[in-house]
C-alpha cells in the first residue's frame, strides 16, 4: 500500500477456487490483479497487459505453463518479466530444463506455501 | 498237513461265489503256464522224478502270486497237484507236494510283499538283494516239504535225501531267479515307444543272443572246440541288453539264452556239460543265477536312472518358474520348458548354443553383468530383470542367478503382469496425490489468510480450531507428499539435482523450522557446528531427510535431549541425530525402513505419520550415493541415527 504504483500481477491459475483465493490475497495487499484461466488467454493477456509480476501455474488447460513461458521469454517485453512459478507439480527432466532455460524467479509448490508467503516472494522479486 | 489241505478247500470253496470271468480265465492261464512248465521241468529231472533242477513254477507261482494277488493259490496247487500225479507218485505224495509247493510261493510273495516293496521289488538294487534272499530261503520249504513228504511216502531213497533236497532246491532257486522277474515285467505297463532304430537295435541284439549262445552252449552255427569255456561271452550282449533297453527285454534276453543254453547242456554239449546230467544242470543254473543277479541289479540302477531323469525332466518341464543351466562359457547346458518359452525359442534350439548366439547384446545387460561375477566370483544374485527381445518387445523376469558346478543356474518368473500391476498402482497414487493437492492448497491458503485476519479480525473463540485445522490441514500434506515421494521411488521417478553445499546452514534451516515443537516439549536441542563439512547433495532431499530425523527425535523424546553433530569419516560427511527418547528394540531396528512400518504398529503405539518417512529419508540418501541407518539405539534409552552424504573436500571448493 505504500507503493508509488499499484503494481499490476497476472495470475494464470484453471482452479477456480485456488484463483479467487489468490486474487482475494492479493487485492488485500494491495496489487491489481488480473486472473487467465487458460494458458492461451494467459499468454495473450500478458502481452496485453504487461504486468509487473506473472504468477504462473504449469498444468493448463490449452497450454501449458511452461510453454507460456518459453513463449513469452521469446517476445522483447516478455523476455524481462518476472515470472513465479506456483504449482502443485513435482519438477521432472522437462519441467527443470524449461527452469533453467527460462529462468522464472521461483519455483513455488502451492501446498507448501502460504498465501503470505507468496506475498513475501512477490515483494522481495518486484523489489 | 491235513488240517492245511481243509482249510485250503474251505479257502477255495468260498471263492467261486465272488469269481468273475477274468478271474477264472486267469486261474486257467496261471493253472496251465504252471502245469506246461512243470511237465517240461520234470522231464529233465534224473536224481528222482520228482526233483528237477529246472523249475520254472516256483516263478510262475512267485509272480503270479505278486501280480494277482492270494487268489491265484488254487491254480497253483491243482497245476503242481496234476504236474506231479501225471507224471510219478501216488495221489497223496502228489497232494503233499503240491502244498509245499503252493506254501513255498504264498511264502515267498507274502515275505516280499512285507519287506521288498511287493510288485515293484526289482525296480531298485536293493530290493533285488531282499527278493534273492527271500527266494533263497522260501524255496527250502518247498525242497524240505518235498523231500519230507517222498520219505514219508517211501517213494525216495534215504542215501539219496540230500542230493534229492539240493537238486529241488537249486531247481526252485532259479525258477524264483529268472522266471519271477519275466512274469512281473511282462504282466507290467510299458512305457516305452520303440521307433526304427530301436527296433533294428533290438533284432541285431536278438540275432547276436542267439548266435552267441547258440554256438557256446550248442555248437550250432559255429563249432567250437568243447575245451573252451566261452560262457562268459554272453555277459557283454546282457550287458548291452541293460543299458540299452527296458527290463522286459532284458529278462527276455536272459530267458532265452538259459533255454538255449539248457537245451545245449541237456544235449551233452557246452562249457557245462558233465559226465552226470544233473551235476551239468547244476552247474549251468548257478551260473545264471549269478548273471541274472547281476544284470537285473544293473538294469534296475539303468531303470533308477531313467526314471528319475523322466521324473525330473517332466517336473523341470512343467514348472512355471524357468529353469536354465549355463556352463562356464556361457552355453546352455540345460533349459527346461518355461525358459524356452519366456525366451520364444526352443528347448532344442537353445541346448549347446551360447547366450550371446541366442541374444546377440545379451553380454552388455546389467543381467549378464551379474552372470559374470557369479561365474567367476561365486556370488549368487536375486534381480527383477527387463529383458528385451530380437523384436524389440519385452518383458519383466524375475531372476535368481546361483553359482553351481557346472556353471550357474538361473531360475526365472515372468513378473511382466505384476509389473504391469505395479505401474498401474504407483500411477494411480502419483495422480490422486496431485488431485488432492489442490484442494488441499486451497484449504490450507484460506485457513492461513483466516488466520492472519485477511477476512478481518478473528474471534477470539474461533482461534484455536482455526489452528488445529491448519495442522491437520498440514499433517494431512505431509502424507499425500509422502505417498507421491513412495509412489516416485516406486517408479523410479525420482530425481536428485546434485551440487555443492555446506552442510551447517541445512542443519540450521530445519532446526529453526522445529523449533517450536521443541520449545513446546521443553527438550534441550544442542547442534554441533563444523563450517568445515561440505557435501554434495539435493538441498531440498537433505532438508527433507533432516526434517525427517530430527522430527522423529523430537516426536519421540518425552523429555531430555536431542543432538545434532557431524564428523568426516573417509569421504562421506556423516550426520548423527540422536535423543534420549524411547529408542527401538533390536527386533524392529530392520523392520523401521520398511514401507508403512509405523502404520502396522499403531494399535500399540500413539505417535501420529504414515511410517513412510524413514524409507523415503533411506531412499533418498541412496539415490545421493549415501545411506541412513540406525547407529545405535537401545529400548527405554534413546537413540542415533546416522546420514551419510557424499563429502566434497575443501580443496575442491572452488569448482
Amino acid at each position: 500500500m505504500d507503493q508509488p504504483r499499484t503494481k499490476k500481477i497476472l495470475l494464470i491459475e484453471d482452479d477456480k477456487t485456488l484463483a479467487e483465493m489468490y486474487q482475494n490475497k492479493l487485492a488485500h495487499e494491495g496489487y491489481q490483479v488480473v486472473v487467465s484461466q487458460n494458458g492461451g488467454d494467459g499468454l495473450e493477456a500478458a502481452i496485453r497487459v504487461q504486468p509487473d509480476i506473472i504468477l504462473l501455474d504449469i498444468l493448463l488447460p490449452q497450454m501449458d505453463g511452461m510453454t507460456v513461458m518459453k513463449k513469452l521469454r521469446q517476445t522483447p517485453w516478455g523476455n524481462k518479466v518476472p515470472i513465479i512459478i506456483l504449482t502443485n507439480l513435482n519438477p521432472d527432466d522437462k519441467i527443470l530444463k524449461g527452469v533453467v532455460e527460462d529462468h522464472p524467479a521461483y519455483y513455488l509448490m502451492k501446498a507448501a506455501i502460504d498465501p503470505s508467503g507468496i506475498i513475501e516472494k512477490i515483494k522481495e522479486v518486484l523489489k | 498237513l491235513f488240517s492245511y489241505a481243509v482249510f485250503s478247500i474251505v479257502k477255495i470253496g468260498s471263492f467261486p461265489i465272488k469269481m468273475k470271468i477274468k478271474n477264472i480265465l486267469i486261474l486257467i492261464f496261471v493253472f496251465f503256464l504252471y502245469f506246461i512248465t512243470g511237465k517240461i521241468g520234470l522231464y529233465f529231472a534224473t536224481v528222482h522224478p520228482s526233483a528237477t533242477a529246472i523249475w520254472a513254477p516256483t516263478g510262475i507261482a512267485i509272480g503270479s502270486l505278486l501280480v494277482f494277488g492270494r487268489k491265484a493259490l488254487p491254480a497253483i496247487f491243482l497245476g503242481a497237484f496234476l504236474t506231479n500225479f501225471t507224471t510219478s507218485g501216488t495221489a497223496l505224495s502228489s497232494i503233499g507236494i503240491a502244498l509245499g509247493n503252493t506254501f513255498e510261493g504264498f511264502i515267498a510273495a507274502h515275505l516280499i510283499e512285507m519287506f521288498a516293496d511287493g510288485r515293484r521289488a526289482l525296480n531298485t538294487p536293493r530290493g533285488i538283494l531282499k527278493f534273492i534272499i527271500i527266494i533263497l530261503f522260501s524255496c527250502m520249504i518247498s525242497a524240505t516239504w518235498g523231500v519230507s513228504t517222498l520219505l514219508l511216502s517211501g517213494l525216495a531213497d534215504g542215501d539219496k535225501t540230500a542230493s534229492i533236497w539240493f537238486t529241488w532246491w537249486l531247481g526252485d532257486i532259479s525258477g524264483g531267479i529268472i522266471v519271477a522277474p519275466f512274469f512281473l515285467f511282462w504282466t507290467k505297463k510299458y512305457l516305452y515307444h520303440w521307433n526304427n532304430d530301436r527296433r533294428l537295435e533290438g533284432v541285431t541284439l536278438l540275432l547276436a543272443i542267439v548266435i552267441v549262445s547258440g554256438a557256446i552252449f550248442n555248437g550250432i552255427f559255429l563249432k567250437l572246440p568243447l575245451f573252451l569255456s566261452l560262457e562268459f561271452l554272453i555277459i557283454p550282449l546282457l550287458v548291452w541288453a541293460s543299458l540299452r533297453f527296458d527290463r522286459r527285454e532284458v529278462i527276455t534276453a536272459i530267458v532265452i539264452v538259459a533255454a538255449v543254453s539248457t537245451w545245449g547242456t541237456v544235449r551233452g554239449y557246452g562249457p557245462f556239460s558233465r559226465y552226470k546230467m544233473e551235476e551239468s544242470l547244476i552247474l549251468l543254473q548257478t551260473f545264471f543265477d549269478v548273471v541274472t543277479i547281476m544284470i537285473l541289479a544293473l538294469s534296475a540302477v539303468v531303470a533308477e536312472r531313467k526314471r528319475v531323469q523322466r521324473l525330473f525332466r517332466s517336473t523341470l518341464d512343467n514348472m512355471r518358474e524357468g529353469f536354465q543351466i549355463i556352463g562356464f562359457d556361457y552355453k546352455y547346458i540345460y533349459v527346461n520348458n518355461a525358459v524356452a518359452v519366456q525366451g520364444k525359442k526352443k528347448q532344442e534350439d537353445l541346448l549347446g548354443k551360447s547366450m550371446m548366439e541366442m541374444y546377440p547384446g545379451i553380454e552388455n545387460t546389467p543381467m549378464f553383468t551379474y552372470l559374470r561375477k557369479c561365474m567367476l566370483e561365486r556370488i549368487p544374485h536375486e534381480m527383477d530383470n527387463k529383458f528385451q527381445y530380437p523384436d524389440g518387445s519385452q518383458r519383466w523376469f524375475r531372476l535368481k542367478i546361483e553359482p553351481i558346478a557346472e556353471g550357474a543356474l538361473i531360475l526365472s518368473i515372468d513378473i511382466t503382469r505384476e509389473k504391469e500391476i505395479d505401474d498401474m498402482k504407483t500411477e494411480f497414487i502419483s495422480m490422486a496425490s496431485h488431485e488432492l493437492r489442490t484442494p488441499l492448497s486451497a484449504i490450507k491458503g484460506f485457513i492461513s489468510m483466516l488466520i492472519e485476519g485477511d477476512y478481518g479480525k478473528v474471534d477470539k473463540k474461533f482461534a484455536r480450531p482455526l489452528a488445529l485445522v491448519s495442522e491437520s490441514t498440514n499433517r494431512l500434506i505431509k502424507i499425500v507428499n509422502e505417498m507421491l515421494d513412495v509412489s516416485r521411488i516406486e517408479a523410479e521417478r525420482v530425481m536428485v539435482h546434485v551440487d555443492t553445499y555446506q552442510l551447517d546452514p541445512l542443519i540450521s534451516e530445519v532446526v529453526s523450522n522445529l523449533k517450536p515443537l521443541v520449545d513446546e516439549k521443553n527438550l534441550k536441542l544442542s547442534v554441533e557446528k563444523d563450517s568445515s563439512l561440505q557435501i554434495s547433495a539435493d538441498k531440498e532431499k537433505v532438508i527433507q531427510i533432516l526434517t525427517n530425523l530430527i522430527g522423529n527425535a523430537i516426536k519421540f523424546t518425552e523429555k531430555g535431549s536431542i543432538g545434532i553433530n557431524a564428523k568426516l569419516i573417509k569421504n562421506m560427511v556423516v550426520v548423527y541425530v540422536s535423543d534420549t527418547g524411547r529408542g527401538i528394540a533390536q527386533s524392529d531396528k530392520e523392520k523401521l525402513f520398511n514401507k508403512f512400518e509405523q502404520l502396522k504398529s499403531k494399535k500399540e503405539g500413539k505417535v501420529a505419520g504414515t511410517g513412510l518417512g524413514l524409507y523415503i529419508s533411506r531412499e533418498f540418501a541412496r539415490k545421493m550415493k549415501g545411506d541412513l541407518w540406525i547407529e545405535k539405539s537401545t529400548g527405554g534409552k534413546g537413540s542415533t541415527f546416522a546420514l551419510s552424504l557424499p563429502a566434497v573436500l575443501s580443496k575442491n571448493k572452488l569448482l
